[in-house]
């Protein structure tokens, strides 16, 4: 029972229950080292729909109705959200049943999930090598086999690099298509709701499930998609793809490989594949930093120990909110923090402005490319996960931050054992991509 | 960057004057974001960064954009909303 549809069948030929299927899950849980989860929760289905009876986990950034929501920081510890999250609310209406909150890095920020209050998170499949992050609790989940599907966000490829370090599907949708309600926020212009899963199939039934239109996310883009079987399996035939060739060639030898394998099932199942050159991919890496230092210091100015989050003892404001933040925050935080205001500082002007037009100019370049191709494909990572306790790689998001940049859907699927190609496309043009990714499902290869 | 910078930064972070060890860390992230600091003063990419100012005044999603996409989707695939409503 790997995916939605083998679970819906198990149910109802009988062969397990809703509530034996979401014990089983709890035992792997259990039984697990991988640290996914920071709380678990007891069985609770709210209505039937449908995805009744199917476990699924939900990063520890979405707010949920009387379960801690602590952002994996000390600061939100006991924080007890009394509402759900949009995505959240959608899938309990569903029938979907909730694991539990998934460990993360602190605030979303990171990308190899070691930053974590509560730990950090192992990769399942080799317990030496980090998950990935920022959703690494949700990738572990899904991996280990505790959840069917997860909801993580994805600011720089927070979900999309742990599925791809745990060989699972990862999907960010168009920027806007998900309302952002309950989701806590990291950088606003950049966070996207998004899913990992097992099989392409269910990251779409799910983004169905959840892309309802929300008025209380004004940035919401107020587009429903639709999930089409017939869409998603109409192949790749005599149509146009795009390939980073020089990407690629960038990565390790095993990566590579494994990638190209992957690439040439393209050729084979008739599609056209041209090569194409990304102009800005270092000076992207360096934009997103900025640009989500900048946010991340505004969005985070909220825990002063007054309005969100614990609070240490001062005398007044200002040293109640200064030893508030230096006590609860973590270290990567609070030099996101001090980075962002540095940025958005007088001092930081000609920074910023840089970052705002290589944002510009890598999304003309995107759309440029997407307007003659289908999709265009590239790496998901250069390098198999770093181990743990390693000095983190912070280019290892280096492929990611191009479509959280531009908010172009991406979703990536496994090429090879902890390895995964990454597919782009076209503004709320999902199924397009899903049916790329459809095609190369399957092939992983390597070990 | 100065200890009296920092201290400022510090400030307007509202942190306390403990986070000074992180200096050096911030120094170096203001030095690699150098790689673009300037990248806005070369003529085609200041052209560039002109027209992101002025999409900055519109909304980052453009209409013709979805029209294009709606176009290619068959049965209703998309909602659209009303002119004027994003």
């Amino acid at each position: 029972m790997n995916d939605i549809a083998s679970v819906k069948k198990a149910f109802s030929d009988g062969k397990i229950s809703e509530t034996e299927l979401f014990d089983l899950c709890m035992k792997r849980a259990e039984g697990s080292d991988s640290n996914a989860y920071i709380t678990r929760c007891a069985y609770r289905k709210e209505k039937d729909g449908i995805l009744s009876g199917v476990p699924f986990a939900v990063k520890d950034n979405f707010a949920t109705k009387d379960v801690l929501t602590t952002c994996a920081s000390e600061m939100l510890s006991e924080y007890v959200p009394f509402f759900d999250a949009y995505a959240v609310e959608r899938l309990k209406k569903a029938g979907a049943v909730m694991t539990g909150k998934t460990n993360m890095d602190e605030f979303a920020i990171g990308s190899t999930g070691e930053t974590s209050f509560y730990g950090a998170v192992k990769n399942p499949i080799d317990k030496t090598r980090v998950a990935g992050g920022s959703s690494s609790g949700s990738a572990a989940a899904v991996a280990e086999g505790s959840a069917v599907f997860a909801l993580g966000s994805d600011t720089g490829g927070s979900v999309r690099l742990p599925a791809a370090y745990c060989s699972l599907v990862g999907l960010a949708p168009t920027y806007s298509l998900v309302s952002r309600y309950g989701l806590i926020p990291y950088a606003s212009s950049l966070d996207r709701v998004g899913i990992i899963s097992r099989t392409v199939s269910d990251a779409a039934i799910v983004l169905d499930e959840i892309s309802e239109i929300d008025n209380r996310d004004m940035s919401n883009a107020k587009m429903k998609y639709t999930f089409s079987e017939e869409k998603i399996k109409r192949g790749v035939r005599k149509r146009k793809i795009a390939v980073a060739e020089e990407l690629f060639s960038l990565c390790d030898k095993k990566t590579a490989r494994n990638a190209e394998q992957t690439l040439e099932k393209l050729s084979r199942l008739g599609a056209e594949r041209v090569s194409v050159s990304l102009h800005f991919v270092k000076e992207a890496l360096c934009a997103y930093k900025i640009i989500s230092a900048i946010e991340a210091s505004s969005n985070l100015l909220r825990y002063d120990g007054v309005r969100y989050g614990k609070r240490a003892a001062g005398n007044g404001f200002n040293e109640i909110a200064e030893k508030t933040r230096s006590t609860y925050f973590g270290s990567e935080v609070k030099k996101k923090i001090l980075s962002g205001c540095f940025f958005a500082s007088a001092y930081g002007e000609k920074y910023k402005n840089g970052a705002y037009a290589v944002r510009k100019m890598l999304t003309d370049e995107l759309e440029g490319i997407l307007h003659d191709a289908d999709a265009l494909i590239l790496p998901s990572a250069k390098t198999l996960p770093p181990m743990l306790n390693a000095k983190s790689d912070d280019d290892t998001d280096e492929f990611m931050v191009l479509s959280a940049l531009s908010g172009h859907p991406s979703v990536t699927v496994p090429s090879g054992n902890m390895t995964g190609i990454q597919i782009m496309g076209r503004y709320f043009a999902e199924n397009d991509i899903l049916s790329v990714a459809y095609a190369l499902e399957g092939t992983q290869h390597g070990d | 960057m100065t200890n009296r910078e920092f201290a400022q930064l510090l400030a307007y972070a509202r942190l306390g004057k403990s986070e000074a060890v992180l200096k050096t860390e911030i120094e170096q992230a203001v030095k690699e974001a150098g790689a673009i600091a300037n990248f806005a003063c070369d003529d085609a990419q200041s052209r560039a960064f002109s027209l992101m100012r002025e999409d900055q005044a519109a909304s980052s999603v453009k209409r013709e954009e979805l029209l294009r996409n709606s176009a290619q989707a068959k049965d209703g695939f998309f909602y659209l909303p009303e002119e004027g409503t994003l």
